[in-house]
């Protein structure tokens, strides 16, 4: 089972690199964008239902995970910060769900303790714990500034610093940094693909512009 | 293939990757199995439960919080950490030491010691034999018959079961029944 998973995962990535090999003419008749004045894609509120995928989540929980997602974001700065390139900020905050398997984790797993009871002299004694790392299930509630660089009239990037808000089942509700990256590629008028790589999650999805 | 699609194909083939290789990614040693001693060190927090129920033997240090919970016949320790949580039912060996806290809920014949540590607090089932040394506040709750030693320890509470006064033996015990 493990071998096959691993033999998908092998031929996807080669399937992955033959075709960014022949996928150079695309990026080829591309024009910059990067020091136009304007906007390729003139919105001021973005909305991309994604997919999520994470690892070594916040908080007690562990593990890698997926879900799926919403993030929204709203153009406070259409200039941007920087004069002479075309870059715009806004503000983005999401809602993602995303269910971890503490077993699938890269650098092993632990189990934790699921119930705590009060002990003797103020301590407290764990009685339950999970098997073969528990699962978890987290939402997050990131809330960033979406830096874009507008780079041709297909293809923009953008950096977002910010803070993940999450709640974990029996655990409540914390906050993490959160730093993503990420681009997207038009597909059509106000419509891209749209994928980040980042903490907590990475995702895939479309942007709808309006 | 049209020049859309290909990078269409690509972003997905990157994305599928990702996933095949996540879930083909299978770490660690699972849950303890019974007579292997399984070690837990370093980080914030481990908490190690006994697949086969009975006879593990668990061990952790040098991190923040640990435990173990386990069924009869085990052995817990747990040293350099602030927290420490040991539950187990019949005929247990734990030691906690050089620790912020220990605490224990621990069946009959149940041997618990802790050494150099600032709060200790176990509850125990008939049987069994508490050792405090070293310990700011040991408190300890007998659930039938039972002996404290507390050397070095200021207070040693015993609590007895039906509110019974722990009497003072011989040996230096602090006892519920007889010495």
């Amino acid at each position: 089972m493990l071998t096959a998973r691993r033999g998908a995962a092998v031929l996807a990535a080669v399937v992955g690199l033959v075709l960014l090999s022949t996928a150079g003419p695309v990026e080829a008749r591309e024009v910059s964008t990067i020091y136009s004045t304007r906007t390729p894609i003139d919105y001021v509120a973005e909305i991309e239902p994604h997919l999520v995928l994470g690892s070594a989540p916040p908080g007690r929980g562990a593990g890698s995970g997926a879900g799926i997602g919403v993030r929204a974001a709203v153009t406070v700065a259409p200039d941007g910060f920087i004069r002479g390139v075309n870059d715009s900020v806004a503000i983005g905050f999401g809602l993602d769900f995303g269910h971890y398997y503490g077993a699938y984790a890269f650098n092993g797993y632990r189990d934790q303790c699921l119930h705590f009871e009060p002990g003797p002299a103020g301590t407290e004694v764990c009685t339950d714990v999970t098997s073969n790392g528990g699962s978890y299930n987290y939402v997050f509630v990131p809330v960033v500034m979406q830096w874009n660089f507008w780079l041709t009239e297909r293809f923009s990037a953008f950096g977002e610093p910010g803070l993940s808000f999450y709640h974990l089942a029996n655990y409540g509700f914390s906050a993490s940094p959160a730093l993503y990256i990420g681009g997207r590629f038009r597909l059509a008028d106000r419509i891209t693909l749209t994928a980040r790589i980042g903490y907590p999650t990475v995702s895939f999805g479309a942007s709808f512009m309006f | 293939m049209p020049a859309l699609m290909r990078v269409n194909v690509l972003l997905l083939s990157v994305f599928v990757t990702a996933l095949a290789g996540l879930a083909g990614c299978q770490g660690g040693p699972g849950s303890c199995l019974a007579g292997a001693l399984c070690e837990c060190s370093g980080g914030t927090d481990c908490y190690q439960g006994c697949a086969d129920g009975d006879g593990c033997d668990l061990l952790c240090h040098n991190m923040v919080h640990c435990g173990g919970v386990c069924g009869n016949g085990c052995a817990l320790e747990c040293h350099d950490v602030n927290d420490c949580s040991a539950s187990c039912g019949d005929n247990c060996t734990a030691t906690c030491h050089n620790t912020v806290s220990c605490g224990a809920f621990c069946g009959a014949n149940c041997r618990y010691d802790c050494e150099s540590v600032d709060r200790c607090g176990v509850r125990a089932g008939p049987g069994s034999v508490i050792r405090c040394t070293a310990v700011t506040t040991c408190v300890v709750d007998c659930l039938g018959s039972c002996q404290v030693f507390c050397n070095d320890t200021n207070p040693c509470d015993v609590s007895c079961p039906n509110g019974a006064a722990p009497q003072s033996c011989a040996s230096g015990a602090l006892a519920c029944g007889s010495c």
